[in-house]
């Protein structure tokens, strides 16, 4: 087995929530998300993020409103909306319980 | 010296050289494809078209005048093929048929026909192209729904930007629609 296939399965599972955890700390447009994501290399290529964004806004968990730019077309600010708040805490207890699993297994004395 | 053509991506205008054009269209069509669902097209196109513009005002910098085929390029390596953008949707399975394409935008159904006039018929999901005259044609565009064709428009050849060379040749069209979709005819 590759490492570079369970390394994007483990990358993919993740995706969708860094990008709700990065739109919670502000308002943002998608080259702000990309940024961050492609610091934190967690996105391999860019245009994986459009279809997920839409796809979590068709959830209710995302909104978004027009914003002009001088720099281009207007842009898509995008926030979390009530659910998505909520689905994001949901996600947060979640993450932790898998470390917290994943740690006891990985430091279990033999 | 290279052949130059104007685009528009998003309200955004580019001059590209023909070769990255062609490789640019290719990318759009592609990706415009893998959509299961029009009002997903119609709402991550655009999306999509943006950054690429934004990709390639970077690339220019203010100081290059025309996309060259090495931008495109770099832009399909920063945003992905098509096939690493799309991953199918939790409970989708392509061979189950539970969330398959619609088959009236499905890859299937497109089906080319040439004609042995003079041109191309391009048959597409939505809308029937039909290119007639030697010279230079007239596009005859029919609107296919709920299974009746009617005529919708006629444009004249000046009216749209488009190529037109012999049908040995390739024939590109390049009508910027709302989505900025355009079709490659060949």
């Amino acid at each position: 087995m590759k490492t570079e296939n369970a390394q994007a399965q483990m990358r993919k599972g993740v995706l969708e929530y860094c990008i709700l955890s990065v739109i919670s700390r502000n308002s943002c447009y998608a080259s702000d998300i990309l940024k961050e994501l492609k610091e934190a290399r967690i996105i391999v290529v860019e245009g994986t993020l459009y279809p997920l964004l839409t796809r979590q806004k068709n959830a209710g968990l995302l909104s978004y409103r027009w914003e002009e730019s001088t720099q281009g077309p207007p842009r898509k600010y995008y926030e979390l909306t009530e659910a998505g708040k909520e689905y994001l805490h949901s996600l947060d207890q979640a993450w932790k319980e898998l470390i917290d699993a994943v740690e006891q297994i990985r430091n279990k004395k033999k | 010296m290279k052949k130059t053509i104007k685009i528009s991506l998003q309200g955004m205008v580019f001059f590209i050289d023909e070769d990255a054009d062609l490789l640019l269209g290719e990318y759009l069509s592609g990706i415009s494809d893998r959509f299961p669902r029009q009002e997903e097209r119609e709402e991550i196109l655009p999306d999509i078209e943006t950054r690429i513009a934004e990709i390639f005002t970077d690339r220019l910098g203010g100081k290059r005048q025309v996309v060259t085929l090495e931008d495109v390029k770099a832009m399909i390596s920063l945003l992905g093929r098509p096939e690493d953008i799309f991953e199918p949707e939790e409970g989708e399975d392509s061979s189950s048929g539970t969330a398959s394409p619609d088959p009236q935008t499905s890859r299937s159904s497109r089906r080319l026909f040439r004609d042995p006039g003079s041109g191309v018929l391009l048959s597409r999901p939505e809308l029937d192209i039909v290119l007639t005259g030697s010279g230079k044609p007239e596009l005859e565009i029919y609107k296919r729904a709920r299974g009746n064709t009617r005529q919708a428009a006629v444009r004249h050849a000046e009216d749209i930007d488009m190529q037109w060379e012999t049908r040995d040749k390739v024939i590109i069209l390049r009508p910027w629609y709302r989505f900025g979709k355009r079709w490659h005819v060949q």
